[in-house]
């Protein structure tokens, strides 16, 4: 079944082409998912490199067992964010017992991760009670205008960004990591910034309680605004 | 101070971590002009407000996206590490069977190469290999303490695992076996090649060993098996690659595998993974 509004496949035609070894379909089913799994598995985790992890399993989860998926028990969203926080448990349960040795931590994380995960109370479809579905309509504007706006900024101004905000690194950080010198960094976070800005503002988010209302309703981290041989292997 | 040298500051802080909580310090001489001209301009104090306000909303929705190149890191995965599809060994659908005649429109049909489907198979292999050990390096890149040995040690594993799966992938005999253990909580994937006499291992989902024991694979030919090296792990993979002279047999493989083993020891144990061809 088509969906009604954009002609587009169903989510439920797509599992069915991939259960027929369709890779374009995981794609598309990718683009539509990816980044409410992504979004659920940093709040639950708090580790973008142990995001990304789930993210992968969760769609080879897909992949490998497309024919279990039966939409009369629920949305496939449903199932896919299902797959993803057993993951996730399984992760923070191992991760409890030993150090990750590398790892890109958004930040200290708070409490036990695994009672984190069981008290998380988000809904199967993504919606956060707290919040509302009328809240959550709003964030999903916010993430529209801020992807667009990412995508339409030229490429170095996007880098830096990114860098600032999603690694948390600062400007000097970033001029090592990319090797520009410090001012072009600081002219292009300032550009990128103001992008982004303009952005917000445009849609009715700008400088008032527009934002004000938008990190109310906020949700992430408790803690938004802190620093934030010929062989491999041996015999 | 000027409003523009203000304002700069302001905004260069909405891109700092911690960086409001800095300039509030006053430490610094441009922290404590700043706060001298924000006593005294409304409008610098407002910018203030609205640029604090927006770096948490920016902060916490952009940490929440995934990274640009998650998507060709997890189609690669799921190509290398996934079950075998008919799409790799009979012709794929080229639409979704819709519902209702015209309600769905096709899905964009998959190029077609007209390679050998286990060649298309190696050659994932060999993409996953090297973007989810590269993702491993340029996280290990990012620590910021970053053990520097260990990121040695991966950039060195990574060439050679890199090298080893390409001219594996290459070679005419190439095949991939899907490695699956009893609780489906671990999946790999074997890359072999009797002419090249080598073998590339990778697994997903391994716990890391216990201390005093280790992963080793073997490979299985008429019934015995012998063990070939131990598995190396980096980030979220376990993997070896390697040349396995007992690829060079007469008799084909029946069977791979991982095991869970005693260090040093050469049996190839109880598998923890496994698949035949």
């Amino acid at each position: 079944m088509a969906d009604d509004r954009s002609g587009a496949p169903s989510d439920d035609d797509l599992v069915r082409a991939v259960a027929a070894g369709s890779q374009d379909a995981l794609a598309i089913l990718y683009d539509r998912h990816a980044e409410s799994i992504h979004r659920l598995a940093v709040r639950l985790t708090n580790d973008r490199a142990l995001a990304e992890e789930i993210v992968q399993e969760t769609f080879l989860a897909l992949w490998n067992r497309a024919e279990r998926f039966d939409p009369s028990s629920g949305s496939l969203a449903t199932w896919l964010r299902t797959i993803a926080r057993n993951r996730a448990l399984d992760r923070l349960r191992a991760a409890a017992r030993r150090p990750r040795p590398v790892t890109a931590s958004l930040g200290p994380a708070e409490g036990d991760p695994v009672e984190r995960l069981i008290d998380s109370t988000e809904l199967g479809d993504g919606t956060d009670p707290a919040t509302g579905p009328e809240r959550a309509v709003e964030l999903d504007e916010l993430r529209r205008t801020l992807r667009a706006a990412l995508r339409a900024m030229p490429d170095p101004e996007r880098r830096v960004i990114l860098l600032a905000y999603q690694e948390g690194l600062s400007q000097s950080e970033i001029a090592v990591r990319l090797g520009w010198p410090l001012g072009t960094v600081k002219t292009r976070t300032r550009r990128a910034l103001q992008r982004l800005r303009a952005a917000l503002v445009g849609l009715g988010f700008g400088s008032g309680p527009g934002i004000a209302s938008a990190e109310a309703g906020a949700v992430g981290p408790a803690d938004p605004g802190a620093a934030s041989t010929s062989e491999v292997g041996e015999r | 101070m000027t409003h523009e040298e203000a304002l700069e500051l302001l905004e260069l802080a909405a891109a700092e971590p911690e960086g409001f909580e800095r300039l509030a310090a006053g430490d610094r001489p441009e922290a404590a002009a700043l706060a001298g001209h924000l006593a005294g301009c409304p409008s610098c104090r407002a910018e203030h407000d609205a640029l604090r306000r927006l770096a948490v909303v920016l902060r916490t929705v952009l940490s929440e996206l995934p990274a640009d190149d998650l998507r060709e890191r997890t189609l690669a995965t799921v190509a290398a590490l996934g079950r075998e599809r008919p799409a790799s060994g009979a012709p794929e659908p080229a639409t979704v069977e819709p519902a209702a005649a015209g309600a769905a429109p096709a899905l964009p049909a998959r190029s077609s190469s007209g390679r050998r489907p286990g060649l298309v198979r190696a050659v994932g292999l060999a993409a996953a290999i090297l973007l989810a050990v590269g993702a491993g390096f340029m996280v290990g890149a990012q620590t910021r303490d970053g053990d520097l040995r260990r990121e040695a040690l991966v950039v060195g594993t990574l060439e050679r695992l890199a090298a080893t799966s390409l001219a594996v992938a290459g070679a005419p005999d190439a095949r991939t076996v899907a490695l699956a253990a009893p609780d489906g909580r671990a999946e790999g994937r074997i890359l072999f090649s009797a002419t090249t006499r080598q073998l590339v291992v990778i697994a997903r989902g391994l716990e890391p060993p216990p201390a005093g024991r280790e992963y080793r694979c073997w490979v299985e030919i008429g019934g015995a098996r012998t063990a070939v090296g131990r598995m190396v792990f980096a980030a979220s993979l376990a993997y070896w690659a390697g040349p396995a002279e007992v690829l060079a047999s007469p008799a084909a493989p029946t069977g791979f595998g991982i095991s869970l083993v005693e260090a040093g020891t050469t049996e190839p144990g109880e598998p923890v993974l496994e698949g035949r061809p």
